[in-house]
């Protein structure tokens, strides 16, 4: 049995994490809800295998991705949730409406690409190295490389210029 | 972008909303979810499959001819077989390696399970048609009438169940070839 008070540490201090993979993976607030919480049962199962062979937020990561992929499959199938409220996931100050529209427009970006393409500019945005990347999604470092000039250059093509001006300022 | 993304991040930091009760009910809440599988339209269309089985099976001996006999059985092994490899084939898909593997390797597995459940769905809308045809001089057995049936009854039951079954076949396959047409994507994708 996992140890309970080390797991709920683990998480508060990472729940950022959980909550950026589900707004890139879902776009519909109930989809991101539900993707939440099943981040955070999967971490739970997984937490006896943890061994400190990699950082914390790396094997969370690697938790949290492979986890969006089979709920691609499951997300019609949802059972019960546990009732988060909305301001549990409106994690920004609701006052701040440029930063609201500039998250808005970030997230609209990154979904847009595909499932390969998110789980990468995602762990990229977090500031992983390429290596680390690699160690996370098991593609080769070169690959990795590739991989994000080209989705790059999609994300030029997608942002119209008033909103690559939005996400400047 | 990389810039918008830091600040997000910075804000989410200032913002810790979950609590220790709430992480530990979400644990709780997803587990009792995976239980009440049992209840899942697919495992009922399961049992409502596997009784009109045993009521073809159990009425063996009403079926007098090698027609009939042979329609019997093969009704009786689609509707026990199919429903059996559709529920393995979706765990299977559902069931991908979360904590043993990584991202690339998961979406290769799903995938490539996505396909495999796709091309079973496809051969269980054919082998439909067949049970379609198939399953009327069964049930009328079964029901006490006479057979053969007549030809009057086929003049209808075929066109009207064989245009039915081609609209949802139609729509059945639209949906297959975008789904299939993703999946392939997405191995040529993680191939490249």
């Amino acid at each position: 049995m996992p140890n309970a008070q080390e797991f709920v540490r683990v998480i508060k201090e990472n729940e950022g994490i959980i909550f950026k993979i589900a707004s890139v993976y879902c776009r519909d607030g109930d989809d991101q809800k539900d993707l939440y919480q099943e981040i955070v049962y999967q971490l739970w199962r997984s937490f006896d295998s943890f061994r400190n062979e990699s950082k914390i937020s790396t094997w969370m990561y690697r938790i949290a991705l492979n986890t969006s992929i089979s709920h691609l499959q499951k997300a019609k199938r949802r059972g019960t949730a546990v009732p988060i409220d909305r301001v549990v996931l409106d994690m920004m100050d609701p006052a701040d409406t440029v930063m609201e529209e500039r998250v808005s427009l970030l997230y609209a970006q990154i979904r847009a690409l595909s499932t390969v393409e998110k789980g990468i500019v995602l762990l990229y945005l977090e500031g992983k190295s390429y290596e680390e990347v690699a160690a996370i999604t098991g593609f080769s470092k070169t690959n990795i490389g590739t991989r994000l000039n080209r989705i790059k250059e999609k994300l030029r093509s997608q942002i119209k210029p008033q909103e690559l001006w939005s996400l400047k300022k | 972008m990389k810039q918008a993304w830091t600040v997000l991040s910075s804000e989410l930091e200032k913002q810790k909303k979950l609590t220790d009760t709430l992480i530990m009910s979400m644990t709780h809440e997803r587990y009792k979810n995976k239980l009440s599988r049992i209840r899942t339209p697919e495992t009922m269309a399961t049992a409502l499959s596997f009784i009109l089985a045993l009521l073809i099976l159990v009425n063996f001996s009403k079926y007098n001819t090698i027609f009939l006999a042979a329609s019997a059985l093969f009704a009786a092994a689609y509707l026990i077989v199919m429903p059996v490899l559709s529920l393995r084939l979706i765990r299977h898909l559902e069931n991908l390696d979360i904590t043993g593997n990584h991202y690339k390797q998961v979406l290769t597995d799903y995938a490539l399970r996505k396909r495999k459940l796709l091309s079973f769905q496809k051969l269980n809308v054919y082998l439909g048609f067949v049970l379609l045809v198939v399953t009327l001089p069964v049930m009328v057995r079964i029901m006490g009438r006479e057979t053969p049936i007549p030809a009057q009854v086929w003049y209808w039951y075929l066109p009207l169940g064989g245009v039915c079954f081609a609209a949802f076949a139609r729509g059945v396959y639209r949906y297959y070839a975008g789904v299939a047409h993703q999946a392939e994507n997405l191995l040529k994708e993680l191939q490249e």
